[in-house]
């Protein structure tokens, strides 16, 4: 075997012995410097992705600050108020027969029902219920009766503005009776006439509380 | 198992079988060398283990052997040229083989060529060994691999050679196969066989010895024609018999520097060649079959093919050629991912270095702030969550007032409203109306959509007063409302419009028109659709 080893031409054996060598070379190489190279770039990646998290945490921070400092009287508005506390139907149609009256309605009507999920907007269908409060969504329907369109416009703002929990108007419909067409005006009990009708479709929604807050510590 | 080797020595005189097992000879047969005779005398032999490697000496006469330079040429295509060299070396038919010497200085490249004629006997041999069962070892000359024999037996301690000075070895053997057999070899290559007559087995040792004398010199002189001139340095094997060796070893070989006399069985035994069998044989045959068994690799074997070598040459060559590209590329592959991933410890090192200080600095920066946090009156999340709640239950909300109060303002006493639809987009999304809003607002879908149909003021009169007033009111509203809304009039104040039947009649006893509508008069209406997009 060594003998047929010498036989090689010189230049062959020469080239063996660098080629094993620069094998023996890159095998100790291999696990000793490549080792070292993918620690310190792991170790680069632990750091680039924990400088990430304190950025983020640091910005998070600043977020809550700047949030709770703009928005605390806010918070405390809602918190004391009662638009964040449930409420019962009875409470919606009271508010809707007292700004009726105020407007000196001729005819109203109404109806709740719980809501259609076609109606609902997407932001509260999807909207989490793990907070601190959740989102109860209900439909009203409204026919009302006026002797002039003025009174049922302020009805329609009144409510958007002032309602228990929150009332967002999805569609009205109103109509002037029209003699033109054959149209004839109604008489209300007290005979005043009746010149305006329409319907009037609300979503009405409140919010309820799912945990109460900390009495001992922060709030 | 032992493994067991045949070899056979094929000459004109006779033919010798030799079985090894390991590398050991365990018998040898004589034959006579007419091949008719072979299956007869040496089938027995043969017989014994069919699957032994068979390999054939030929100890002719008629044997030739040449050294050729031939050009440098691709590797791939140096097969054919030595094809073809050695063609026009030994024309006709021959069994041929060639070997490389050595690479010259003129980088043209030494080749041993060596022949034997495809006539008289051997063909018949070759078909005899052809047709045996067992695995066949080749055929070869006896004198290319028994060269190398001659500088194995003669003195180890004889003086060194100057550089520059021909050094010639000669051994001189009878085999029972074709006679005398003389090899010379110059400077480790063979340069010239002989076979001659062989003395009688039965001559005496001092006439024995003369004609071994006449032979060595005739020799010379043949030897005179390759280069050889006297003082030039030769040392002698002669083998022989026992008694032969004490008489031959007292002659005067003039021109030898050294004269080594052996007995076959000796020759044997010094080369570690095991037990040859008698002590006093006195042919060669043997010897040299165990020789040749004793090398790992023939040195020149013979083939009938018209082309030498194959494949597997022709990829030790590419590879030999390949060896220093590959051993640099490796060495250069080698430092080069050896620098690159020093170069990138270094670097990210240095990086890394630098991130954890700038951590150390983030932590403490987000410590303060978590400080501050905590402080607050109140817990982030919650307000966020409360926050989140109050707007989101205000999704959609629209203040009516304003487009009221922009619709009045487009108006200007120039018409009342006869009847309104509101839709608020942001919540019907499914609605028709949205769906239609959605077409004119350009693909957003609309935050809400007014119908509005109105009943022009009575004092207009005509059409055309009529529908220039629609639009005035029309430009009003697309003015008041801004480039967030679409204003549009959909119906114009001009010609019955459908699902509108105006009725009417003439009586002949009062002699008055009877016309349904405000006043008895026919009131002119127009309806606009307001659509505003979602921001």
């Amino acid at each position: 075997m060594i003998g047929e080893l010498l036989a090689l031409p010189r230049r062959v054996l020469i080239s063996a012995a660098t080629l094993l060598g620069a094998i023996l070379v890159f095998a100790l190489m291999l696990p000793l410097l490549g080792g070292a190279r993918d620690d310190a770039f792991t170790r680069n990646a632990q750091l680039t992705e924990e400088i990430s998290n304190t950025n983020k945490g640091i910005a998070q921070a600043k977020s809550d600050i700047d949030f709770v400092t703009e928005n605390q009287e806010k918070f405390e508005a809602l918190v004391g108020g009662d638009r964040l506390v449930p409420h019962t139907r009875r409470a919606a149609t009271t508010a809707l027969e007292d700004i009726a009256r105020a407007n000196g309605f001729t005819t109203l009507n109404y109806s709740i029902s719980a809501a259609a999920a076609n109606t609902s907007p997407k932001v509260l269908q999807t909207q989490p219920q793990s907070g601190a409060y959740r989102i109860s969504v209900e439909d009203i329907k409204v026919k009302v009766g006026a002797q002039l369109d003025g009174p049922v416009y302020k009805f329609i703002a009144a409510i958007t503005e002032a309602f228990p929990g929150a009332a967002v108007v999805q569609s009205f419909t109103l109509a002037r009776v029209d003699k033109a067409k054959g149209g004839t005006p109604m008489r209300d009990k007290s005979g005043r006439l009746e010149l305006v009708g329409g319907d009037i479709d609300i979503s009405w929604r409140t919010a309820q509380a799912q945990e109460k807050a900390d009495a001992g510590g922060k709030k | 198992m032992a493994k067991n080797q045949f070899v056979l020595n094929i000459g004109d005189d006779n033919v010798v079988l030799t079985k090894f097992a390991d590398g050991k000879v365990v018998n040898a047969w004589l034959g006579s060398p007419d091949p008719a005779m072979a299956q007869e005398e040496l089938g027995e032999a043969l017989a014994e283990d069919t699957k032994a490697r068979l390999s054939v000496i030929v100890d002719t006469l008629d044997q030739s052997f040449k050294e050729e330079e031939i050009p440098k040429v691709s590797i791939l295509d140096r097969r054919k040229v030595l094809a073809r060299h050695i063609n026009m070396a030994f024309p006709g038919a021959n069994l041929r083989g060639a070997r490389i010497v050595k690479e010259t200085d003129k980088k043209t490249l030494l080749y041993e060529f060596a022949a034997v004629p495809l006539d008289g006997r051997i063909p018949g041999w070759m078909d005899f060994v052809a047709s045996l069962p067992n695995e066949k070892g080749g055929v070869h000359a006896i004198a290319s691999e028994n060269v190398d024999i001659i500088a194995a037996l003669t003195p180890k301690d004889a003086d060194q050679v100057d550089e520059g000075v021909n050094h010639w070895r000669h051994m001189i053997g009878v085999n029972v196969t074709g006679g005398l057999r003389q090899i010379i070899e110059k400077n480790g290559r063979l340069s010239l066989t002989r076979l001659t007559q062989a003395p009688p087995a039965e001559t005496p040792p001092e006439e024995f010895a003369d004609m071994i004398i006449r032979d060595f010199k005739a020799t010379i002189t043949y030897i005179r024609r390759l280069g050889y001139q006297v003082g030039e340095p030769l040392d002698l094997v002669v083998l022989t018999t026992p008694e032969n060796k004490v008489v031959l070893q007292d002659m005067d070989w003039e021109g030898a520097r050294s004269v080594s006399v052996y007995t076959p069985f000796e020759a044997g035994l010094m080369l570690n060649l095991g037990s040859l069998g008698k002590e006093d044989q006195a042919y060669s045959d043997v010897l040299h079959a165990a020789w040749f068994t004793s090398k790992r690799k023939s040195v020149l074997p013979l083939t009938r093919a018209a082309a030498l070598g194959d494949t597997k040459d022709d990829i030790r060559e590419l590879t030999f050629a390949a060896a220093p590209y590959a051993a640099g590329l490796a060495v250069a592959a080698v430092l080069g991912w050896s620098s690159w991933t020093a170069y990138e410890l270094f670097d990210m090192s240095s990086r890394n270095g630098q991130l954890e200080s700038q951590l150390a600095g983030l932590k403490s920066n987000l410590q303060q702030q978590q400080a501050a946090v905590s402080k607050l009156a109140y817990e982030p999340a919650r307000v966020r969550n409360v926050i989140d709640v109050a707007t989101t239950m205000d999704v959609g909300k629209v203040d009516v007032m304003p487009l009221l109060e922009g619709i009045a303002a487009g108006l200007q006493g120039d018409a009342v409203i006869s009847d309104m639809k509101f839709v608020n987009g942001g919540v019907a999304q499914s609605s028709a109306a949205t769906r239609t809003a959605t077409g004119a607002a350009g693909g957003k879908p609309a935050a809400y959509a007014v119908d509005i149909n109105l009943i022009l003021a009575s004092v207009i009169s005509t059409a055309d007063e009529a529908v220039q007033t629609a639009r005035k009111i029309e430009g009003r509203l697309r003015e008041g409302f801004g480039k967030e809304y679409t204003v549009a009039m959909t119906v114009e104040p001009v010609g019955a419009q459908k699902k509108e039947e105006f009725k009417g009649g003439f009586t002949a006893e009062t002699g008055e028109a009877q016309a349904a509508g405000v006043g008895g008069r026919e009131a002119f209406r127009a309806s606009y659709r307001i659509e505003r997009t979602a921001p």
